[in-house]
């Protein structure tokens, strides 16, 4: 049985790890967005051959595990799961940033699931519709309509910020 | 960014403003995973040798029980009995014990003991195993027969 290379697992840790945890705290608290992070590296570690799309894999374990965590927890309290995806800050605040982190945050877990989940493989994951269309399971189509709606929704979101803040 | 065509662009700059904005820090590490991995590996391997343990110990029951029934077979004798009529030895016992030498056998006078005791409606004393149309007599019972014709 041939296992992955370790330097091969760390460089792709290294690159998709961060994202893959926010991209789990959509639907899940940090810890247990990490928690499903890791196992899907450890899935991955002790598969027999190398993905073709590593990537991909990695996105598509992650979304699954994910929700299936998400359903078995789902007797809680909404309110609880709204505040636990919100804590801690999804971005590190810099003088440099166009737009404030924290209402970016704000207007980005306002966005319904489906229009956060194809922004969030879009800009942060840098995937292509095709690559995200793979992951989600939705044609590239649809995820294009919904990521210009979401991208609408946070262009409203950001400009109601902006107008409550110079009131 | 990929895919940008078909966005206007307002929306361009909205997608560029938020991809300059960088993902929070999380505490999860490489070390801890790797530590993971060779847990849940470790076991994997116990596991297979929890099996393996579990596959020995079910044929290992399942060869003393068929010993069991080998040596039961070997150790009776069967005798067909037919209603209103002499018991008949039979070589059934040869044909489920498997063993012809070993395979007791009635002794003759023990055998016209039995067919008396028959003969005589006192055949509910013995225990009988009813068995493909045999009725079987434990050893027990072959030596109980005996014991009877050294009495006589």
């Amino acid at each position: 049985m041939k296992f992955i290379d370790s330097k091969k697992l760390s460089h792709w840790f290294n690159a998709y790890g961060k994202v893959l945890v926010h991209y789990a705290r959509q639907w899940l608290s940090m810890e247990s967005a990490e928690d499903v992070v890791q196992e899907a590296f450890v899935q991955l570690l002790l598969q027999k051959g190398e993905p073709a799309n590593v990537k991909a894999w990695l996105f598509r374990s992650v979304r699954n595990a994910a929700l299936n965590k998400a359903r078995s927890i789902r007797h809680r309290h909404k309110y609880e799961r709204r505040r636990a995806v919100s804590n801690p800050a999804w971005f590190q605040t810099s003088p440099e940033d166009l737009l404030d982190a924290v209402t970016a945050q704000s207007a980005l877990l306002s966005l319904p699931d489906e229009q956060r989940e194809i922004i969030l493989l879009r800009i942060w994951a840098g995937m292509t519709l095709e690559e995200a269309s793979g992951v989600i399971g939705c044609p590239v189509s649809t995820l294009f309509s919904r990521y210009r709606a979401g991208l609408a929704t946070l262009q409203k979101a950001m400009e109601a910020s902006c107008k409550t803040q110079k009131d | 960014m990929q895919n940008t065509e078909g966005l206007t662009p307002a929306e361009r700059e909205l997608q560029e403003a938020f991809g300059r904005l960088k993902l929070a820090d999380v505490s999860m590490d490489y070390e801890q995973l790797i530590f993971r991995a060779g847990q849940q590996s470790m076991w994997r391997g116990m596991r297979v040798w929890q099996g393996l343990a579990a596959i020995l110990v079910v044929g290992l029951g399942l060869s003393l029980a068929s010993q069991w029934k080998w040596q039961q077979d070997a150790s009776s004798v069967y005798v067909k009995v037919e209603q209103g009529k002499l018991p008949k030895m039979t070589d059934h016992s040869v044909k489920i014990g498997g063993a012809q030498d070993s395979s007791p056998r009635l002794h003759p006078q023990s055998y016209l003991l039995l067919q008396r005791r028959v003969l005589g409606g006192d055949s509910d004393n013995f225990n009988w195993d009813a068995l493909n149309g045999y009725y079987r007599i434990s050893k027990r019972e072959v030596n109980r027969l005996t014991d009877w014709r050294k009495q006589l």
